[in-house]
């Protein structure tokens, strides 16, 4: 039985206020994971993430794993979910 | 306390127009955020999960009602309307934006305040006995020297790009309120035979993945060699410590690496070599920053002080608890030293609000002599409230959340922030903190003096390795699990907690905890803590509580 | 990159010579390894001698045989790596070293001022430093809490009106 495929989303954090920030795909950021664009080839996700005004304004890029459940964009790792929710205490 | 003169002031702000003028140069892309990052660390800047984290120093934890108040503002203009005191005696502020950091450095200015070498591998914040100064059982106030070691380490030249980072601490008294032997260099302030006060020097303690005690460099070293005896021990460690991984190169290893022996000979070495005459104090330098420290305008104690006291613990039960564990005697007859808890239950632990820094301000002004401390276990010391005083000062503490009579005890739990802020966190710290001192509330009198400490990752900055019971936070998986150890101790029969076994499930540690405490309740002797029960009938019995027989 | 001294890009006058290159006329530069290999043969020629030297080199090697050379050259080989501020003070201070002390690698505009109190007069930059003011860096703070090689004024000595 094979792996299932990863799907993966790109995040940063904004410069001017170190807030994590998503890749919405057209060069487009936004505060919410929801936005964010996946796609099952992180490396070819991050390259255009790349693309546009963006990055200047953008600290470290990286691909993280999601899954996407009734459409809905989730982290899967507990520091991504921590990320993206806020505190939970 | 130290009072900024013009040159302390002046530094202070030429210091801010660099550091606006790199966000400027970062903000524009002159700077890359790989050269940029070690600058802002230089000012204290982190960039965590949610926000940056900015950490502001309280340099020996001493701070000023005007101090207080600049922080609530920060507080609650440049962030959520709280912050948090570390280990390290220092604040941070969980939710700060890049933009507003040269403001806020030039606001916490004008209360001579700042973020200096708060991170990046350099010198950090000298800390000290959050009881300096009003204890009776100090030779002297160690902050003077705490002071002169600060100035002396602000933008050294030549130690500003070490290995890692190198944090020191100075205790005056044989009971060590300073936790010396973790710090890469620890300091203890010693009389020698003829009776002269000088220091002893230890060197290479740490936590972290290596945690390690400090070992004596310099039994006894005279009060004038201080600075030229630290800055032969820091070139040695530029010279030498490893540059090549990160989790190698504390100063701890290379005196691990070497042994304490060729350690001391190769500082020793360097200190012959080196022109001692400009580093040296002499005795008017001492004295004119031991001036900034002098006692209060103390008042003779009132003739019913006692008496009020006593009448008051015997009508309010609340009041007596906090007494019993929450003031300790002052060397001054008529007063008391109070710790303020920031650890009421089922709140972070360490957190402050603005409101509550804004009172402890007023407080410190109405009831003492303006002075606070903030102290490694996340607390803050009021040292000198007349005993008269303590019941109302009391009521006020109460009402506004840091009345928690819990000084001490096993909910007096000291956390780092965890996976809920910290980019470094392999799990969260906040929630079990918070679970574990509910739960053990109901038996703290029984359990007595108790130090439980959580840590979110192998940084180790809740220092639950010297834990009598530490917490620390691993990922298994992608689940968080707890590695619990017992035994540990920051005082001065320092040592590391033993591994209690594998790590359990964050649903599993109350229960565990439990069973630790039940094993030291059942086999103390004497009144002795629980690090006095392990080191006498070691690691298998709490073992085999928590995970049964083998 | 461009050489940069007293706050000008100057001219580099030495000469850096490659370990198997014969000695060319002129000031010559060599590399510490070549030195150690070499020394007897080099020694001979007339030219004024410079060092380049690997930032493990100890203080105690290279200070023993500093006044030789007219130019030290010591390296920063990422701008976190502070070992060559320890080279150049103890160069200065212990070994009373006069010739020029030159910083080379990661150097970046914020640490210059480091590097110039302790004693390092020579920095190779990037080409862009003059157009972004990087030497402007040298006076950001006129205060100091330390004493250094530099012999500008610091705190103890302010306070107590000396000069």
């Amino acid at each position: 039985m094979s792996a299932a495929p990863v799907l993966y989303a790109v995040t940063a954090n904004r410069l001017r206020d170190g807030v994590p920030i998503y890749f919405a795909g057209n060069a487009n950021w936004s505060t919410s994971v929801a936005d964010a664009v996946t796609d099952y080839d992180g490396e070819a996700l991050l390259a255009k993430s790349a693309a546009g005004t963006a990055p200047i304004d953008t600290i470290g890029r990286v691909a993280i794993e999601v899954t996407v459940t009734d459409g809905k964009v989730s982290p899967i790792s507990l520091k991504e979910r921590i990320r993206a929710t806020g505190p939970t205490a | 306390m130290y009072r900024y003169d013009e040159f302390d002031r002046r530094f202070l702000d030429e210091r801010v127009a660099q550091y606006r003028d790199q966000v400027r140069r970062r903000t524009i892309g002159q700077l890359s955020e790989d050269e940029f990052r070690p600058l802002r660390l230089r000012n204290g800047l982190y960039l965590q999960l949610h926000a940056y984290m900015l950490r502001i120093a309280v340099p020996y934890g001493t701070l000023s009602p005007a101090q207080l108040r600049m922080m609530a503002h920060v507080a609650r203009k440049y962030d959520k309307g709280y912050g948090h005191f570390t280990t390290r005696q220092n604040i941070q502020y969980n939710w700060i934006k890049l933009e507003d950091t040269p403001d806020i450095m030039a606001d916490f200015a004008t209360v001579e305040m700042h973020s200096i070498q708060t991170s990046g591998n350099c010198i950090r914040n000298t800390t000290s006995d959050p009881f300096a100064g009003v204890t009776a059982d100090e030779i002297e106030d160690p902050r003077p020297y705490c002071e002169i070691i600060r100035q002396w380490s602000t933008l050294h030249p030549e130690f500003s790009w070490l290995p890692r980072k190198f944090k020191i601490a100075v205790s005056a008294s044989e009971t060590d309120r300073a936790a010396v032997h973790i710090h890469d260099i620890g300091i203890y302030l010693k009389r020698n035979e003829a009776g002269e006060v000088g220091f002893q020097i230890l060197i290479g303690g740490g936590l972290g993945r290596t945690p390690l005690m400090a070992q004596v460099l310099r039994d006894w070293l005279p009060k004038e060699h201080l600075l030229s005896y630290l800055e032969a021990a820091l070139r040695v460690y530029n010279e030498y410590g490893r540059r090549d991984n990160i989790f190698k190169a504390r100063i701890k290893i290379l005196v691990q690496a070497l042994g304490i022996d060729k350690m001391r000979e190769a500082v020793e070495t360097e200190w012959a070599r080196m022109d001692h005459t400009k580093l040296d104090l002499n005795p008017e330098i001492i004295a004119s920053i031991r001036a900034h420290f002098a006692p209060p305008a103390y008042a003779a104690p009132a003739a019913d002080g006692d008496a009020q006291l006593n009448a008051a613990t015997a009508s309010d039960k609340a009041f007596a608890r906090w007494v019993k564990y929450n003031v300790h005697p002052h060397k001054q007859p008529g007063y008391a030293i109070a710790v303020a808890s920031l650890k009421p239950l089922g709140r972070p632990p360490g957190d402050c609000s603005a409101e509550q820094l804004e009172l402890v301000a007023d407080l410190s002004e109405q009831y003492g002599f303006g002075e606070v401390r903030v102290t490694h276990e996340q607390n803050l010391v009021f040292p000198d409230i007349r005993t008269e005083n303590l019941y109302a000062f009391y009521k006020v503490l109460a009402a506004n959340g840091m009345g928690t009579a819990n000084a001490g005890l096993a909910s007096d739990i000291i956390a780092c922030p965890g996976l809920d802020y910290c980019s470094l966190a392999n799990a969260r710290s906040i929630p079990v903190a918070e679970s574990l001192g509910k739960h053990l509330a109901a038996r703290e009198e029984e359990i007595g003096p108790m130090k439980i400490k959580i840590s979110g990752c192998i940084n180790a900055c809740g220092h639950h390795h010297v834990g009598h019971i530490g917490i620390l936070g691993v990922d298994k998986n992608g689940e968080e699990f707890y590695q619990i150890t017992v035994g540990g101790s920051a005082d001065e029969n320092s040592a590391v907690g033993g591994i209690v076994g594998r790590a359990v499930a964050s649903d599993q540690v109350n229960g565990a905890v439990d069973k630790l405490l039940d094993v030291y309740l059942k086999q103390r002797v004497d009144g002795e803590d629980l690090p006095a029960t392990y080191r006498r009938i070691g690691a298998e019995p709490f073992k085999e509580a928590v995970y049964g027989a083998r | 990159m461009v050489l940069v001294k007293a706050g000008k890009p100057i001219e580099d006058c030495w000469t850096h010579v490659e370990n198997g290159d014969a000695l060319p006329e002129g000031p010559v530069t060599v590399s510490w390894a070549r030195w150690q290999t070499d020394r007897d043969n080099i020694a001979k020629s007339p030219a004024d001698l410079g060092v380049r030297i690997p930032n493990t080199v100890t203080t105690a090697e290279i200070g023993a045989e500093a006044a030789r050379f007219g130019t030290i050259i010591v390296n920063f080989p990422n701008f976190g790596d502070g070992r060559a501020f320890s080279q150049a003070r103890v160069l200065r201070a212990q070994y009373g070293y006069k010739g020029e002390i030159r910083a080379t690698g990661g150097v970046l505009r914020d640490q210059l001022q480091f590097m110039q109190r302790c004693g390092i007069d020579a920095f190779e930059v990037p080409e862009r430093a003059m157009a972004e003011g990087w030497f402007d860096a040298l006076n950001e703070f006129d205060l100091f809490y330390q004493p250094a090689e530099d012999n500008r004024p610091w705190i103890q000595r302010q306070r107590r009106g000396a000069n």
